[in-house]
C-alpha cells in the first residue's frame, strides 16, 4: 500500500449516532416503566411490558453504533 | 530476608515447586488461554447462579408447570403467562402500591439527602461525627430494621407513637401504623426513608464536593448572592449524581422486598404488597410457577431498562 493511500471512510448516518439513538431509547425504557407504574389505564399497563422491551432491545443495539 | 522478597528468587521457586507434567502441559499455552483459565471459574460460577436460572425462568414463563407438583405433566402455554399477568387487576394495584412507595421515598430521600450534604459540606465543627451518626442506619442488616421497626410502631409500648403523641397531642395507642389502611403505606416509606437517606447524602457529598472553589470565588468577585450560587452553580453540577442517586434508589426499591416483608407483610390486606411480594405469594403460596416466572420476567426486564439508564448517567458523571 502506498503512503498516499487514504483508509476508506464508512458513511454512517448522522441521525444514527449512537448518543441521540440511546436517549431515545432511554426515552422508550421510561415512558414504558412510567405506562407500567401508572394507576390511570390498564390498557397502558398491558402494554408496558412490550414497550419496555422493546427500549431495553433497542439500547443494547445502538450502544453498538459509532459516536 | 531481601533473597525471599526477589520476585525472580519466588518465580523461581514456583517452577521447581510445579510438577513436571503441569509445567510441559502450561508452558504449551498462550497469554490469551492462561488469562481464559484463571477467569474460567468465575465464569462458569456466573452461568450456574445467574444465567441457567434466567434461562430456565424464561422457558418456565411459557409453561403450566408447578413447583408443588413435580409429577404433573408440563404443557406450553405460549405468552398466556404474559397476558395474564399484564391483564390481572391484582397485579396492577401491586404495581401502583410499588410506584406510591417508590415516588415518596425517592421524593423525601432526593430532598433529605441533599439537604443533609448541603449541611455536611459546610464543613462546620464536629462535621465528621455526624456524618458518621447519619450513616448508621445504612449500615444495618434491612432484616434487623425490619424487626425493631415493628417494635416501634407497636401502638401500646412503641416510641414512634409517643414521639408522635408528645408533638402532637394524639393519645399513642390512638393510631397504628401498621395495622391502619391509611398508614401502613406511610410506615414503610418513613423506614425506607430512615434508613436510605444517608446513601443518597454520601452521593450528593460527592457532588458537591467535586465542584471546584474557583467558581465559586468568580462568582463572588461577580456578588452573586448565595441563593444565586445556589441555583447557578451547586444545583447544575451536583445534578448527574443527583439523577445517580434516584436512578439507584429506584432500581433498589423496585425490587424492595425483606424489610417490607418483615414490617407488614404486605398487609393491611393488600395495602403494602409491593410487587415483589405478590410475586413471592404467587410463587411459595398458590404455587402458579409458570404465572410467577412471567411476572418475574417483566420485573427484571424493567429493572434491566432502568440499569442500562443508570450505566448511562453513571458513565456521563465519570467523564465530567
Amino acid at each position: 500500500m502506498s503512503s498516499d493511500m487514504q483508509p476508506v471512510q464508512r458513511h454512517w448516518p448522522s441521525s444514527l449516532r449512537r448518543g441521540p439513538m440511546e436517549m431515545a431509547a432511554t426515552a422508550v425504557i421510561a415512558i414504558g416503566v412510567l405506562m407500567l407504574l401508572q394507576p390511570f389505564s390498564l390498557t397502558l399497563y398491558t402494554w408496558s411490558f412490550v414497550t419496555t422491551l422493546a427500549g431495553t432491545a433497542l439500547f443494547m443495539v445502538v450502544s453498538k453504533f459509532p459516536d | 530476608m531481601m533473597n525471599a522478597l526477589d520476585p525472580h528468587a519466588v518465580l523461581d521457586k514456583a517452577v521447581e515447586a510445579t510438577p513436571a507434567p503441569l509445567a510441559r502441559r502450561i508452558r504449551g499455552l498462550s497469554d490469551r488461554a492462561i488469562a481464559w483459565l484463571f477467569i474460567a471459574p468465575t465464569i462458569a460460577l456466573l452461568l450456574a447462579i445467574n444465567i441457567f436460572p434466567l434461562l430456565w425462568t424464561i422457558r418456565l414463563s411459557f409453561t403450566n408447570f408447578r413447583a408443588n407438583r413435580p409429577n404433573a405433566t408440563v404443557a406450553g402455554v405460549g405468552i398466556d403467562n404474559y397476558v395474564s399477568v399484564l391483564t390481572d387487576p391484582d397485579v396492577w394495584a401491586a404495581m401502583q402500591a410499588t410506584a406510591h412507595f417508590l415516588f415518596w421515598t425517592i421524593l423525601l430521600q432526593t430532598m433529605l439527602g441533599f439537604t443533609l450534604a448541603y449541611l455536611i459540606d459546610r464543613r462546620f465543627r464536629g462535621h465528621g461525627f455526624w456524618t458518621t451518626v447519619i450513616l448508621i442506619p445504612m449500615m444495618l442488616s434491612p432484616a434487623v430494621v425490619g424487626n425493631f421497626w415493628a417494635f416501634l410502631y407497636q401502638p401500646q409500648i412503641g416510641l414512634f407513637n409517643y414521639v408522635v403523641s408528645f408533638f402532637s397531642g394524639i393519645p399513642p395507642s390512638s393510631f397504628e401504623m401498621i395495622g391502619s389502611v391509611k398508614l401502613a403505606p406511610w410506615s414503610i416509606i418513613i423506614v425506607d426513608t430512615w434508613m436510605w437517606t444517608p446513601y443518597v447524602m454520601l452521593i450528593c457529598l460527592a457532588g458537591l464536593r467535586s465542584i471546584p472553589n474557583y467558581i465559586y470565588e468568580a462568582a463572588e468577585v461577580d456578588r452573586a448572592s448565595r441563593w444565586r450560587q445556589f441555583w447557578s452553580i451547586t444545583l447544575p453540577m451536583a445534578l448527574p449524581f443527583i439523577m445517580l442517586a434516584v436512578l439507584f434508589r429506584g432500581i433498589e426499591n423496585f425490587k424492595m422486598f425483606d424489610m417490607v416483608n418483615l414490617l407488614t407483610s404486605g398487609g393491611p390486606g393488600s395495602t403494602t404488597e409491593l410487587a415483589s411480594i405478590t410475586l413471592k405469594r404467587e410463587a411459595f403460596e398458590k404455587w402458579r410457577t409458570g404465572y410467577s416466572s412471567a411476572f418475574a420476567i417483566v420485573l427484571f426486564v424493567t429493572v434491566f431498562g432502568l440499569a442500562n439508564i443508570y450505566v448511562k448517567a453513571l458513565n456521563r458523571v465519570k467523564n465530567r
